[in-house]
């Protein structure tokens, strides 16, 4: 099932724009996630041809690549979501979507509170641990090797979860809407 | 309530909150969360555990081959590639008897060497091989069946997924297990392809009869440049990825950036990429590998409640009081791994038993590299058995054929499903099969 925001209209036209708005926010900034698995292709690439023809790998790859894994993820991981691309198993829901389709959306507004309490509850464990590399300037990395600062990344883990916590509230007040209203007649023509 | 009955009761609040359909990295953490409040009575201790395994459990240069062999597998997949491997396995088991079965599984094998997905298999092999098997006469229960059972193989020959995220969560070579990989994935392409030819001869009304196809005119000459033009790429791909690896020349990491990029020039090279696909291709790996990633971090959290309940302790030592030996324990882990893949995907079952039965397998001094591929494997045997065969509703979606229903799927699956678990025997009672190439 991949149930984009379109899946999820609600028949309020603030809220549908609101949720619209917020997935073209989304895909925004997994595109620098897109973009960033690329670049660390290349670099990598870059290295390993540097260590066989000129026998000079770059400095600091492993650090840049561990790093960029958690960036990328942060990046990915609200559109991740909002496509409907995060894994579960929707067996049950799907059967009962179909039978009760008020009831279904119901369940899954719930199952969705539930995301936004989690990220919410991490988010507010997680920004000391930025604050205090942002004003110690905490660095990866070995003396006279390569040493970068960490707190760029932090950043992103940091946003990137404010997104995904974003999306979680959204997507649970949709389903509560579409629950409590019954889904608009065009949604059942769109699917 | 002691710590070991609190980490018993999140076992089952897991379960059950997947089964419901919470998301299961959001199940994994949100659990846990409410596991170490119990535990330790504060709510704020619980939420710094678990951002610190955010942190940690991540930040590391052995993830970068996750997004890397994702990017590869999908590349490759969208390249036409499967179609090229499918079209040269044909005309080499053209006279073999099941010759277009075998041919699918041959594809698949080699297909799989460049691909670490079976869902990528599955879904590609779907449109390719079954409405050529059958235009040949084969029943479409059969055709879906052999491409579900083959999808398989991409777990199995590495590069592979499954195998990334088990050397992961088990703190494994990921290099030595590709390599472990290798013999059981040909065993078992091996055994698929024997199976077929056996099941046309002696099982025609399961099977269909398939006319013999006829030969295209063509020179020996161009046949030979042809097959030529579509295997050499795909033999250098191998070659550059496992040759890498296996000679210790790249890390797993460098080998997935090589890979990825050599996926990408060849795609270029034969017309079948523009810039455009590329991007959504690496959107697309993007939202793979958020996923896998998140679920790892929930997985961490999850297995840092589990020790602090003191859970995976009491299961080991009771299972050693039990003293079921290796072979006992075994069985039994597979067969709960199996019990779980009818109702669970892949990647959640690894994540869920592996840090409550790993703890078992080192007091039992089992090789950890060898037991992973067996876990593979076990997880595998669940894509295709029903109620939640991953790569049979995959192979259903993909088919778009009303004629096929997901029974019949199933139906032709499950001769598949039993020669895997054959196969995982072997492995079980000859762990040189595994452990033989390292």
């Amino acid at each position: 099932m991949t149930d984009s925001y379109e899946d999820l209209r609600t028949g309020l036209a603030p809220l549908d724009a609101a949720a619209r708005l917020l997935d073209r926010l989304t895909a925004v900034v997994s595109a620098a996630g897109t973009a960033l698995i690329l670049a660390v292709m290349a670099l990598i690439c870059a290295d390993v041809a540097g260590r066989f023809a000129l026998g000079r790998p770059i400095a600091g790859v492993p650090e840049m690549v561990a790093m960029s894994i958690l960036a990328i993820v942060f990046l990915q991981i609200a559109n991740t979501l909002a496509r409907g691309r995060l894994t579960r198993s929707d067996a049950l829901l799907s059967a009962l979507r179909r039978r009760r389709p008020r009831l279904g959306d119901g369940l899954d507004a719930l199952l969705h509170g539930a995301g936004a309490f989690l990220v919410w509850t991490l988010l507010t464990a997680f920004h000391p641990l930025f604050l205090r590399s942002w004003s110690r300037n905490e660095m990866v990395g070995a003396v006279g090797q390569f040493l970068a600062p960490i707190w760029p990344v932090y950043g992103i883990v940091v946003a990137g979860s404010a997104l995904l916590l974003a999306v979680f509230a959204m997507r649970t007040v949709l389903l509560a809407v579409r629950a409590a209203r019954g889904a608009p007649a065009t949604s059942a023509v769109a699917r | 309530m002691t710590g070991v009955e609190i980490g018993l009761a999140s076992l089952v609040g897991i379960l059950v909150l997947i089964w419901t359909g919470m998301h299961v990295a959001i199940a994994l953490a949100l659990v846990s969360f409410f596991g170490i409040w119990a535990l330790r009575d504060n709510p704020d201790m619980a939420a710094r555990i678990l951002s610190l395994a955010a942190r940690e459990s991540i930040s590391s240069y052995l993830f970068g081959v996750v997004p890397l062999f994702v990017l590869m597998g999908l590349v490759v997949s969208r390249a036409d590639i499967a179609r090229d491997t499918f079209e040269v396995a044909n005309r080499t088991f053209r006279r073999v008897l099941g010759g277009l079965g075998i041919a699918t599984v041959g594809a698949n094998a080699v297909f799989a060497a460049i691909t670490g997905i079976s869902i990528a298999s599955a879904a590609v092999f779907a449109k390719v091989a079954v409405p050529e098997m059958q235009r040949a006469g084969h029943t479409g229960r059969f055709a879906s069946g052999v491409v579900a059972g083959s999808s398989v193989l991409g777990m199995m020959i590495p590069p592979s997924l499954l195998l990334i995220l088990y050397g992961i969560l088990s703190e494994q070579s990921v290099g030595r297990l590709f390599v472990a990989g290798i013999g059981p994935g040909l065993l078992l392409a091996v055994v698929f392809a024997v199976g077929i030819a056996l099941m046309v001869r002696f099982a025609p009304g399961f099977t269909g009869r398939a006319a013999p196809p006829q030969a295209r005119p063509m020179s020996t000459a161009a046949a030979l440049r042809d097959t030529g033009s579509k295997l050499v790429p795909v033999a250098a791909l191998i070659a550059l990825v496992l040759g890498g690896i296996y000679g210790g020349v790249f890390t797993p990491t460098e080998a997935g950036a090589v890979g990825a990029a050599g996926a990408i020039l060849i795609a270029f090279a034969k017309r079948r990429m523009t810039a455009r696909r590329l991007w959504d291709v690496t959107l697309e790996t993007g939202h793979i590998t958020a996923a896998v990633c998140f679920l790892i971090i929930a997985a961490t959290m999850y297995s840092r409640m589990l020790a602090l309940s003191g859970l995976p302790a009491a299961i080991t030592a009771w299972m050693i009081a039990l003293d079921p030996g290796v072979y006992g324990f075994i069985a039994l882990y597979v067969a709960i791994l199996i019990v779980l893949g009818t109702i669970l995907d892949s990647s959640s079952i690894m994540l869920i038993t592996l840090p409550l039965v790993l703890p078992i397998a080192q007091a039992l001094q089992i090789d950890l590299i060898w037991f992973g591929i067996i876990t593979v494997l076990a997880v595998e045997i669940g894509l295709l058995t029903p109620p939640l065969g991953l790569s049979v509703y995959v192979i259903k979606g993909a088919l778009d054929d009303p004629a096929i229903s997901l029974g019949d799927v199933f139906a032709g699956a499950a001769p598949f499903a039993a020669m895997m678990l054959a196969v995982l025997v072997l492995i079980v009672a000859f762990p040189a099969i595994a452990t033989g190439l390292l």
